[in-house]
């Protein structure tokens, strides 16, 4: 059987332009793909902007950015991660209070007995500040006695008083 | 006494029972936070104690109560992925798994719990040291708030009910050390 033929297929140009825009747009998927990944890795900087939101779970007053200890590096690693796939700082602060609990945040949040931490040290401040003004209000100025109570009954008074009256 | 030197009286003793109030009033405040401080703090769990039940949901999505392993011995393993001689204990406690999956399957119960980990971490763990018995993350860490956890690895033996038999703090050395502990419980 004779095999059909077609100007159109046959011509080389044709078969030139298929592999050309193969070729292409592999390579243009490459580099974006390239591309994009490197657009979705999160920085340094935004992974610990959170971390140093967040406490280490196994150490004494450490926020994770400053924490050099493996659990440490894996948690950021993870904020990482979930930086990557979308996450809010919003979520991943909550995805890390669910795991460890409110302990791992910087700011415990303000309810239950929370409040506490927040109004006591204002109120101290604001009772020592009265407290102050109440000593300085009752203390004479320095330098200068405070005058002795007046003994209306001294009979020497009240004859020095019917003098003056006597001579006005 | 003059009207103006009484005012000044009556207004500096109300001053100073504001201040006396106030100063109760943090008073109160300091009090309720010690109370809480100290009410977190149970007692300490020893030999002989029987800790509080919990939940573990593990990794596999199975929730397991320690109340529904009453009748059993229980081994309940602190871990984390971070740290460095769990990984061979691990084996160890995965040997000693299989020996009682063999010998007293309804007998004994192992409960792995990992301790302040990251999930990612712990599951590669568990697939790099092929642990099978349940594993789970210590959630808000009240299973190790329960069990007073200082660090990893620790290992807790409940007898049948419930109580405290044995306390690892640190590695078990061999299969042989946990087989001793699980055995004393059984007997």
């Amino acid at each position: 059987m004779r095999p059909i033929k077609n100007a159109f297929f046959e011509g080389s140009w044709f078969w030139k332009l298929l592999v050309a825009c193969f070729l292409s747009s592999l390579v243009l998927g490459v580099i974006s793909k390239q591309i994009f990944a490197q657009a979705s890795t999160p920085s340094d900087d935004a992974v610990n902007q959170i971390a140093s939101q967040l406490y280490c779970p196994t150490c004494e007053n450490i926020t994770l950015d400053d924490c050099t200890t493996q659990s440490c590096r894996q948690m950021r690693a993870l904020i990482r991660e979930q930086l990557a796939e979308g996450l809010t700082e919003q979520e991943i602060k909550d995805y890390f209070v669910a795991q460890y609990g409110e302990k791992v945040l910087g700011e415990p949040p303000a309810r239950g007995l929370n409040w506490v931490l927040y109004v006591l040290p204002p109120l101290a401040f604001l009772i020592g500040m009265a407290a102050l003004v109440l000593w300085l209000r009752q203390k004479p100025p320095d330098g200068i006695e405070p005058p002795p109570p007046q003994n209306t009954d001294d009979p020497y008074l009240k004859q020095v008083e019917q003098d003056l009256k006597k001579l006005t | 006494m003059s009207p103006k030197s009484k005012y000044t009286s009556r207004s500096q003793n109300n001053s100073k029972a504001w201040m006396i109030l106030a100063i109760l009033g943090v008073l109160v405040l300091l009090t309720i936070l010690g109370i809480r401080l100290f009410s977190n703090e149970s007692d300490v769990l020893e030999v002989g104690k029987t800790p509080k039940d919990f939940v573990l949901t593990t990794f596999s999505g199975e929730t397991i109560n320690t109340q529904d392993l009453r009748g059993k011995v229980v081994l309940i393993n602190f871990w984390a992925s971070w740290c460095t001689t769990c990984d061979e204990e691990g084996e160890l406690l995965e040997a000693a798994w299989r020996f009682y999956q063999r010998n007293n399957p309804d007998q004994v119960a192992f409960l792995g719990v990992a301790y302040a980990d990251t999930q990612p971490a712990s599951m590669a763990f568990i697939e790099n040291y092929g642990l099978t018995y349940p594993n789970g993350p210590d959630l808000q860490n009240q299973i190790s708030r329960i069990y007073q956890v200082g660090g990893v690895p620790e290992t807790y033996i409940l007898d049948e009910t419930g109580e405290v038999t044995a306390i690892k703090i640190g590695t078990f050395m061999s299969l042989e050390e946990i087989t001793t502990v699980i055995n004393t419980a059984l007997d």
